[in-house]
């Protein structure tokens, strides 16, 4: 995702935005990082962005869309896909580059038969983390009453890794 | 897009109270001291930070519209997180009642709302009557990260359109 955020914020932020980790994923949470998160390999599929006006930077409204492969363990076992809205975009005045956009995405996991949904809001500034967050909120087949967490930290253009940490039922 | 509050020289501030929630641990904590299963009620202040209608079509409400907005939540003077919403337009019907001087138009939106405090965030979505941003709402709760994890129970705003209070009254995986 953060290969859309680059174009749309721009690339002296998205520069920033790979500097170094804020503490909104803290990594040493042990409720985060549980012992045996499953944790996909992503690979980016298609995307798009949808600039709202005003057109040619980060506005109140810009879209994107992401679709993944997944592979666990080097076989592909399914896709994600998500959409992403901007919610809030700070900027000063006149200024093209924000000081910090908040994004509110949406996804929808496919993992062979199964489908976990999954949602959340992030936040990137200069400085910001490569890592996201987001509640997992329902699933069907195998997932159907999952309750928990994914996070996705960017591991290279295009790829990221996936964690999927569930809570017992 | 006449709705969209623009940021200006309090764009610097912001961004660093943003920064702040996200770097700090300060903010509510209960949740941290709340065993699994326990019910958990919080409240904050809420101020409406951005906010705007993409129209479909005709400036009037209508179906298709999309509510974009997000709020500052505050607990005691101190700003503790932030939330973030957008709600799709499903349903838009106009009718002048009997009497009345002007039409009436009630709507049904769809909205996905998440709240991020400092130990985890909440997911929630839901029906409402929102036809303009920054209402009163009230929203299964679907999830949460962090201390929030597995959460379930209700978001509700109430207070206005630009200011208000946040309940949210959940129970945690």
């Amino acid at each position: 995702m953060k290969k859309q955020l680059i174009t749309i914020v721009g690339v002296a932020t998205a520069a920033a935005l790979v500097i170094g980790p804020l503490a909104l994923a803290r990594k040493d949470d042990a409720t985060v990082v549980g012992p045996t998160p499953r944790v996909f390999d992503a690979k980016e599929q298609d995307s798009k962005d949808r600039d709202i006006r005003p057109v040619g930077s980060a506005s109140l409204g810009d879209e994107f869309f992401l679709s993944q492969s997944l592979s666990e363990g080097g076989a592909l076992v399914g896709s994600a896909d998500t959409t992403c809205t901007f919610v809030r975009v700070v900027r000063e005045a006149g200024a093209a580059t924000p000081l910090a956009v908040s994004v509110q995405c949406g996804g929808v996991a496919k993992i062979g038969p199964d489908v976990l949904t999954f949602q959340g809001l992030n936040s990137f500034m200069p400085n910001s983390p490569t890592q996201s967050r987001f509640a997992v909120t329902g699933g069907t087949g195998a997932f159907a009453d999952a309750k928990g967490e994914v996070r996705v930290t960017e591991t290279g253009q295009g790829t990221s890794a996936i964690a999927v940490e569930l809570l017992d039922a | 897009m006449g709705q969209f509050r623009r940021i200006g020289s309090g764009g610097v501030v912001a961004a660093v109270v943003l920064g702040a929630i996200l770097a700090s641990g300060a903010g509510d904590s209960r949740a941290a001291d709340s065993p699994d299963g326990a019910p958990l009620t919080m409240q904050f202040g809420a101020v409406t930070v951005q906010s705007i209608r993409l129209n479909v079509g005709v400036p009037a409400a209508s179906t298709g519209d999309r509510l974009i907005f997000s709020h500052t939540l505050t607990k005691d003077g101190k700003t503790v997180g932030l939330s973030g919403l957008e709600c799709a337009l499903t349903s838009v019907t106009t009718s002048k009642p009997k009497g009345a001087k002007k039409p009436v138009t009630s709507a049904r939106s769809h909205c996905v709302a998440t709240i991020v405090l400092t130990d985890g965030q909440i997911a929630a979505q839901g029906l409402t009557d929102l036809t303009d941003p920054g209402g009163n709402f009230e929203l299964a709760v679907t999830g949460g990260t962090g201390k929030y994890s597995g959460a379930a129970g209700t978001l509700r705003k109430a207070g206005g359109k630009d200011k208000g209070t946040y309940t949210v009254d959940i129970i945690t995986g």
